[in-house]
């Protein structure tokens, strides 16, 4: 494929974006965009409920105020 | 109004865990009887010392095994300043203050109120391990606040 | 513009002025703490200082901040200058007179009743006048406020209003609506009783006011916070704003809940009944939604901003995020230190836990994570940014100013896990000398309390860096005619038309009903039970 002469960037262009691949860009819901946040809100949210529970398991439950 | 598929996800998890702390208190309210402290009882605070209420400040045994602490929290000092009860008995603490606000606090466990001059307070708890305690006040109640201290003794249950 | 831009730097410049004298007296609390002698160590000198900290921090330090704030987020965002420019001033000195009479009875002596003034224990006059018209101050701050955004909304019928501004509006709502309960106390039972008028108050129907107060003000603290989260943060990284309609959400949100929840602090009060108890604590536990809520936006604002810097994988944006920025380092820290300070507040909620920690250190702890730092460090991130604007010139040390917030964290970390530690071991907040004459059970306490009082020493050479940063910008700042604030702009645009969230009237409403029904009842069961009065006791 490759001429003497000729710019890589022609010579070699890049592959033509598939219809079906734009679609699916397109049709992929806008957001959605940010996985790192959802890792680290859950991240969050399991070390909340983990924090919580040990307090509860440990305080909570042991003593009783009438 | 639009929302983002990761939030939308979000929010209903965040849902779920507000929904799991009243859980955790409702849990608590239904299957221990866990309920907010509380007893509402008043008293004249200029008259602390002549209510028959607290006249006498100290430990009694009740018929039932159960005993009630009944002691004032004061400037800068508890009366009695020291208190022996049995280990694995409930005790019932009733106090009051002739003064300021005072806290009452037995270091290490759940033993805790406050002390409102007009108002008596009153908890139930019971102390598993015997041993000596440090009572202390945790409300500041002027220049010798740190000084407001009292020890309770734990006795082996005979 | 100009009146916004001076009252706003008076405001601001107030504010650091006395977060200054505050920072200076916490180091010598913390070391005292520790045990440690220094030379004017007394009891006299720390309660004194305790006082003076917690009243310039939580109630000075804040409001002229949040007064501040509250003029250039609003002008800006709705570009038009304050309405009632006299009387905006007006507002400035009279917080600022009743600010002064305040803090000489503290430094005086005449008030070492702490910030949170629990009667019968009975402070000079000047006092309880002077925090009323710091109060006063705010609400004139307030009405100015208003009235500007009222202006703006009758010539934009149908525009909501900008995110900032909507975010000024629900602090300006909880701040109202709580205010009533200190002013109440005030008016009703402590001036007139410092005065001599009135022979007794009742210290329970003292404290049930102050705490419906006490509560939403940490939200007048944290909502200016999150509208710099939300509005400031997001353009100052290089990114947008994930979703201004949650955004409106969240604030909404914080204005139906924020008062009715008082109680959670009596949790180990006499007199009040369980039920009502009870209720406040769901209250409590409902409010920490909008925070979940934020977390997310706020942090996927953040994603946005990294990814448009290049970013591509799961979490390489946040090493793209300008960390150097002292806004952005100063908000990102303070925003993980609000995360751990939000699981010990689920904790100070549910009662049963709370017994435990009632008092205790655990709750300074507590709240240095929250006002002490999702607050304060937020603000001085915003400082950075925004007092260069005000006047004119460019940050001077700004290599302090990048360090400064990392130093804080650090400060924090030490200083609020210890306590968090030594809490659950037992040892009570605000006292003078640990020791109690040697008790064993006390003695455990000592390496902890050497690790806050380091924490303490971090915590005021951070603070001595800011304060040499606004110095050092205002004598000597290269002179710059920068004066923008822009604000971040939400990735799917500006919205276009009012939603459910942006009625105000309504969430006014809501909120209003809500508190009647958490406290109209139990107040007035309180009014009719027989009561007895204390006389004031001067104990310092």
């Amino acid at each position: 494929m490759s001429m003497h002469g000729v710019p890589q960037g022609i010579s070699n262009p890049p592959p033509p974006i598939a219809p079906a691949a734009v679609a699916e860009a397109e049709a992929k819901p806008a957001g959605a965009q940010t996985p790192g946040t959802l890792v680290l809100v859950f991240v969050f949210l399991a070390a909340f409920m983990l924090y919580y529970f040990v307090n509860w398991k440990l305080l909570s439950f042991i003593w009783r105020i009438g | 109004m639009h929302i983002d598929l990761y939030e939308r996800f979000w929010m209903w998890s965040a849902g779920a865990i507000c929904a799991a702390f009243f859980g955790t208190i409702v849990y608590g309210l239904v299957s221990e009887g866990t309920r907010p402290p509380s007893h509402v009882e008043t008293i004249d605070p200029t008259a602390v010392w002549s209510d028959p209420r607290f006249a006498q400040p100290g430990v009694t045994a009740n018929p039932d095994g159960s005993v009630t602490v009944t002691a004032v929290a004061l400037m800068f000092a508890f009366q009695p300043n020291e208190i022996r009860v049995p280990a694995g008995k409930p005790v019932t603490f009733r106090l009051t203050s002739p003064d300021v606000v005072h806290g009452f606090e037995i270091v290490g466990t759940n033993a805790n109120t406050m002390v409102i001059p007009g108002y008596v307070a009153q908890f139930t708890t019971t102390f598993a391990t015997p041993g000596e305690y440090l009572m202390v006040c945790h409300e500041y109640c002027g220049l010798g606040h740190h000084a407001m201290m009292g020890k309770l003794i734990v006795e082996e249950a005979l | 513009m100009t009146t916004a831009r001076r009252l706003a730097a008076a405001n601001i410049g107030f504010a650091v002025a006395a977060f200054g004298i505050a920072a200076g007296m916490a180091l010598m609390q913390a070391v005292s703490r520790a045990n440690l002698e220094l030379p004017w160590r007394s009891p006299q000198m720390y309660y004194l200082s305790v006082t003076a900290h917690g009243v310039l921090m939580a109630l000075v330090f804040t409001t002229f901040f949040i007064m501040g704030l509250g003029v250039v987020f609003t002008t800006h965002a709705l570009d038009r200058p304050l309405r009632w420019p006299r009387l905006a001033w007006a507002s400035f000195w009279v917080a600022l007179v009743g600010t002064l009479a305040a803090l000489w009875a503290i430094f005086w002596g005449k008030a070492t009743v702490l910030y949170t003034f629990y009667p019968p224990m009975q402070a000079h006059p000047a006092f309880y006048l002077g925090l009323t018209l710091l109060v006063v101050g705010s609400w004139i701050w307030s009405a100015v406020i208003i009235a500007t955004y009222r202006a703006w909304r009758a010539e934009h019928r149908e525009t909501p209003a900008p995110l900032a501004v909507f975010g000024m509006l629900a602090t300006i709502v909880v701040w109202l609506i709580s205010t009533v309960g200190v002013a109440a106390e005030m008016l009703l039972q402590l001036i007139p009783w410092s005065l001599g008028w009135t022979k007794t108050v009742d210290p329970l129907l003292a404290r049930m006011l102050f705490w419906y107060f006490g509560h939403p003000l940490v939200y007048f603290w944290l909502l200016p916070a999150y509208v710099v989260w939300y509005t400031v943060l997001p353009k100052v990284s290089g990114g947008k704003l994930f979703s201004d309609p949650l955004g409106r959400m969240v604030f909404a949100l914080f204005i139906l809940l924020s008062t009715p929840v008082g109680f959670h602090h009596q949790f180990m009060d006499p007199g009040i009944s369980s039920g009502w108890k009870l209720l406040h604590t769901f209250n409590t536990l409902g409010i920490i939604f909008p925070s979940f809520v934020t977390a997310f936006t706020v942090v996927a604002s953040l994603e946005i901003a990294g990814r448009s810097r290049g970013a591509t994988g799961w979490f390489d944006w946040l090493g793209k995020l300008p960390w150097g920025d002292p806004l952005v380092s100063s908000v990102l820290l303070s925003m993980l230190l609000f995360a751990v300070g939000g699981f010990g507040g689920a904790i100070n909620a549910s009662y049963g836990m709370n017994s435990m920690i009632h008092n205790t250190a655990w709750v300074q702890g507590h709240f240095h994570l929250t006002v002490g730092s999702a607050v304060a460090l937020t603000f001085m991130g915003t400082a950075y940014w925004l007092v260069p604007k005000l006047v004119r010139r460019e940050l001077e040390l700004s290599l302090l100013a990048k360090v400064q917030p990392y130093l804080w964290f650090a400060g924090m970390l030490l200083f609020s896990i210890s306590n968090h530690i030594t809490g659950l071991m037992g040892m009570p907040r605000r006292i003078y000398d640990p020791s109690y004459q040697g008790s064993a059970i006390a003695e455990a306490w000592g390496g902890l309390t050497g690790l806050s009082a380091l924490g303490g020493l971090f915590l005021f050479i951070s603070s001595a860096f800011f304060l040499l940063v606004m110095l050092g910008t205002v004598l000597a700042g290269r002179p710059t005619a920068d004066t923008t604030v822009a604000f971040a702009e939400p990735l799917e645009g500006q919205p276009a038309k009012r939603i459910l969230f942006d009625r105000l009237g309504l969430w006014i409403v809501a909120a209003i009903v809500l508190v009647l029904i958490a406290y109209a009842y139990p107040l007035a069961q309180h009014l009719q039970m027989p009561r007895f009065g204390s006389p004031g006791f001067r104990p310092f």
